[in-house]
C-alpha cells in the first residue's frame, strides 16, 4: 500500500459541503419542473392549433379552399355561388345558382344581374324555379360593398359582395 | 420517470457517492470551489440521464466518468483563461477543510502526478475499487489500469520519501 491506513483515512475524512447538496437540489427541482412546465405549453399550444385551424377560415393562395369555406358560409341561403367573383377588365362578374320553389325575385343595389345565357341586364330580375344568374358590377370599388337581395314570397335573404383585402379578392358573404 | 421520482433519485445518488465525487474532483482542480462546481454540473446532468443507467453499478460508474470528465474540461478552460497560477491553486487547495493540513501529503503526492494517473490511483488505493471496477467506470482496458497504478506507485513513492 502506498498509502497508510491514517493517510486514507484522513482523505477520507473530507466530505462534500453541505450547502451543494442544497443547490443541487434546488437547480434539480427548478429544472424538472421546468421541463413539466415546457411539456405543458406545447400540449396546449397544439390545442389552440388544432382549435384555431377548426374553426377558422383558411387564408392564403388556395382559392378552392378559401372558396369552400365562403360557400359553407351561405348555406342557409337559396343559391349557392357556381363561379366565384371574378375580375375581367373592369367587370366584376360572379355566377349563382338559385334553387328556388316557385317565384323569386333577385336585386342587386349595384351593377345588373341577368339570367345565364340571356341578353337583358337589369339590377332587379324576376325567376320562377331554378336558374342560374351572372351578377356583373362595372369598375367595382374595393372600399365599397354591394348587396344582393333575393325575396321568395314574404322571406328576404341579403348577401353581400365585398373586396378581402387579406385575401386579396371579392368574396360574397351572408348578410 | 416522474418529476418526483427523479428529484429523489437524484437525492439519493447524491447522499450515496456526493463525498467520494468531491474528494475526486478535489484531487484533480485542487480548489474547493471548483470541485464543488464539478459535482453540481454533474448531478444535474444526472438529473437527465438516470433514467438511461440500468443498475446501481452503472450509475456509480456514469457519475465518476463524468466527474472526471468535468474535471478535465474545467482544467482545460483554466488553462486557456490562465486565470489560477500553479501557486494560487496549491494554496487554495483543500482551504476550507478542518483536516486539510492532515490530507497535505497525501495531495502534495497525488499532485505530482499526471491527471489520467491521478485518476486510478485515487481510486484505487484512496476510495478502494477494484481493478475490474474501475476498467468499468473508466472505460479503459484492465491492461492499462494496471500500467497507470504501477507508475503512479513509483512517482508517488518518490515523492513521499522525499
Amino acid at each position: 500500500m502506498i498509502f497508510n491506513e491514517e493517510q486514507r483515512q484522513n482523505y477520507k475524512s473530507i466530505k462534500a459541503p453541505d450547502a451543494l447538496k442544497a443547490s443541487v437540489m434546488n437547480d434539480v427541482s427548478a429544472k424538472s419542473s421546468r421541463h413539466s412546465y415546457k411539456r405543458y405549453v406545447a400540449v396546449a399550444a397544439c390545442l389552440v392549433v388544432a382549435l384555431v385551424s377548426a374553426f377558422v377560415p383558411h387564408f392564403g393562395s388556395d382559392a378552392p379552399i378559401a372558396h369552400q369555406a365562403r360557400r359553407y358560409a351561405l348555406a342557409e341561403m337559396p343559391y349557392s355561388v357556381a363561379e366565384f367573383p371574378h375580375l375581367s377588365g373592369n367587370e366584376l362578374t360572379a355566377v349563382l345558382d338559385f334553387a328556388v320553389e316557385g317565384e323569386a325575385v333577385i336585386s342587386v343595389d349595384c351593377g345588373m344581374v341577368c339570367l345565364q345565357g340571356g341578353a337583358s341586364q337589369a339590377s332587379q330580375l324576376k325567376i320562377d324555379g331554378n336558374a342560374q344568374i351572372t351578377w356583373i358590377i362595372r369598375e367595382p370599388q374595393q372600399t365599397e360593398a354591394y348587396t344582393l337581395t333575393v325575396k321568395i314570397g314574404q322571406k328576404s335573404y341579403s348577401s353581400r359582395l365585398e373586396f378581402d383585402s387579406l385575401q386579396q379578392s371579392w368574396l360574397i358573404e351572408s348578410n | 420517470m416522474s418529476r418526483k421520482n427523479s428529484v429523489n433519485a437524484v437525492g439519493e445518488a447524491y447522499d450515496l457517492y456526493a463525498d467520494m465525487l468531491y474528494r475526486l474532483a478535489l484531487t484533480h482542480l485542487r480548489s474547493a470551489h471548483d470541485a464543488e462546481d464539478a459535482v453540481h454540473d454533474v448531478f444535474i446532468k444526472y438529473h437527465l440521464a438516470s433514467h438511461l443507467l440500468k443498475d446501481d453499478e452503472h450509475k456509480r460508474a456514469w457519475l465518476i466518468r463524468s466527474t472526471v470528465n468535468r474535471c478535465h474540461d474545467l482544467l482545460r478552460r483554466q488553462k486557456i483563461r490562465n486565470h489560477l497560477s500553479l501557486d494560487d491553486v496549491g494554496n487554495t487547495a483543500f482551504a476550507h477543510e478542518s483536516r486539510a493540513d492532515d490530507a497535505l501529503d497525501v495531495t502534495a503526492a497525488l499532485n505530482a502526478l499526471p491527471e489520467k494517473m491521478r485518476t486510478v490511483i485515487v481510486l484505487h488505493y484512496l476510495e478502494g475499487f477494484t481493478v475490474e471496477e474501475i476498467t468499468l467506470m473508466l472505460g479503459i482496458s484492465a491492461s492499462a489500469v494496471k500500467m497507470r497504478l504501477s507508475r503512479g506507485r513509483d512517482l508517488i513513492k518518490e515523492v513521499l520519501t522525499k
